[in-house]
């Protein structure tokens, strides 16, 4: 498989197929990232989708010095940022319990997710995006400040803040350490 | 052991980012101190709890989608051009030397304002001076005088920075991109260029030969860079920052 950087380097010279290896290398992370911006699954595919074309576009404007990841990281999150100034906000509660939600699923699960998500909601957003991207995509804490373009010691201290803050609005609502 | 050495060290070790060693040390901190005990419990709660959440895979489809529309949409790299299929694609890795000699043509507009370039200098700048420049005023010259393009600048009203882009008897392809997108730029309607594609804080653009485009540039705030990037007719890149400097309209002009 080739690697991050032959893979954009194919696809600046128009390569659809080395583009195509990175859209599925990537939707996915940058699917939650939407989604935990808009809470919307239709929403969230459209930003998607947008990110991928306007990069596919912008690839010319792309800097290899960082990770294209990164890069689209940015364009995905301005995006979904936008997309959620543009629409009139209904109340957070009608969002999370929306009709995405299978019915299947356990009941206990699904309660104790939505009051993660809506505590995650509560916090400011460098704060919320260090949370999404270490829980939810997984980055280290050099991904991570390769892709916020922050020092890794700032990624930490804000991950720190995060939790704390996380932690009392857990407990608040009833969720203890054990 | 301060409290701050020890929350990192569980930080550190919950994330997987700690050593064997790091570990170790907490295991050892959390036999022996109740403290340390009740801190980690909590911040483990957190790490449990954000666990509950389902990462949630793509819709089905989404990937498909996105290829039929990137299949029918050609990338900026070889944007739509009137000899685009005669032309390589674009490469920024051969921007490195043409960078260097943009900062050179960079700093003679510099010297030209009457600013001054240390032997370590800054990118070509228009930043106080600017405040003063009523017409527009040559900063960055891009090639060679016979097939090259000249940016100019001047000030505009209400913050915004006007940049005039004139080519020779050449015609040339253009970037200009802004630092993190926090430049608007905005081009006025020109009969000699050809926007190929704007979105926020990037313009791509062909000029034909001897033509002028206006691009209006507001900076969100404070100091902001914008390169100027330009593809010769020869096929040669020369490149160039112009460094704006957002001024409260009320301090403008002194």
């Amino acid at each position: 498989m080739l690697d991050e950087d032959a893979l954009v380097q194919r696809c600046v010279q128009g390569d659809t197929e080395a583009f195509s290896q990175l859209v599925t290398r990537f939707e996915r992370p940058l699917f939650n990232v939407a989604l935990r911006v808009l809470h919307n699954h239709e929403e969230a595919r459209d930003v998607v989708q947008t990110a991928f074309l306007r990069a596919w576009k912008h690839l010319g404007s792309y800097r290899p010095e960082h990770r294209f990841f990164s890069w689209i990281y940015r364009i995905a999150y301005n995006e979904a940022v936008n997309q959620l100034r543009k629409r009139r906000t209904e109340p957070l509660d009608d969002q999370l319990v929306s009709a995405d939600r299978r019915p299947d699923e356990a009941a206990a699960d699904e309660q104790m997710a939505t009051m993660v998500e809506q505590a995650v909601e509560e916090l400011d957003e460098d704060l919320r995006q260090v949370i999404v991207l270490r829980h939810w995509l997984d980055q280290s804490y050099d991904e991570m400040a390769e892709t916020l373009g922050i020092p890794a010691k700032t990624v930490k201290s804000r991950l720190f803040t995060a939790r704390q803050r996380l932690a009392k609005v857990l407990q608040k609502r009833g969720v203890r350490a054990t | 052991m301060t409290d701050e050495i020890v929350d990192d060290l569980i930080q550190r070790v919950l994330d997987g980012e700690g050593t064997p060693e790091e570990a170790r040390r907490l295991q050892a901190r959390l036999a022996s101190d109740p403290e340390v005990r009740e801190r980690h419990a909590e911040l483990k709660q957190v790490f449990d709890s954000l666990a509950a959440v389902r990462v949630e895979d793509a819709p089905a489809g989404l990937h498909a989608t996105i290829m039929r529309a990137v299949s029918t949409s050609a990338p900026l790299a070889s944007a739509p051009s009137t000899a685009r299929a005669a032309r390589r694609p674009f490469d920024f890795a051969r921007l490195i030397l043409p960078v260097a000699a943009g900062f050179v043509a960079g700093a003679l507009g510099w010297a030209a304002l009457g600013g001054s370039l240390g032997p370590a200098a800054p990118p070509a700048t228009v930043s106080g001076a600017m405040a003063d420049l009523s017409q527009p005023t040559p900063l960055l010259s891009l090639g060679q005088a016979d097939q090259g393009v000249v940016v100019s600048a001047a000030r505009a009203d209400k913050g915004a920075t006007l940049l005039e882009l004139q080519s020779a008897g050449t015609p040339v392809q253009l970037w200009l991109l802004s630092d993190d997108q926090a430049v608007s730029l905005v081009a006025e309607p020109s009969n000699g260029a050809n926007v190929i594609a704007g979105t926020e804080g990037v313009l791509a653009m062909e000029l034909a030969p001897k033509s002028l485009l206006r691009v209006r540039c507001v900076p969100a705030k404070g100091a902001q860079s914008v390169r100027v990037t330009a593809k010769l007719a020869d096929g040669s890149v020369a490149e160039g920052v112009l460094r704006l400097e957002w001024l409260p309209w009320s301090r403008r002009g002194k």
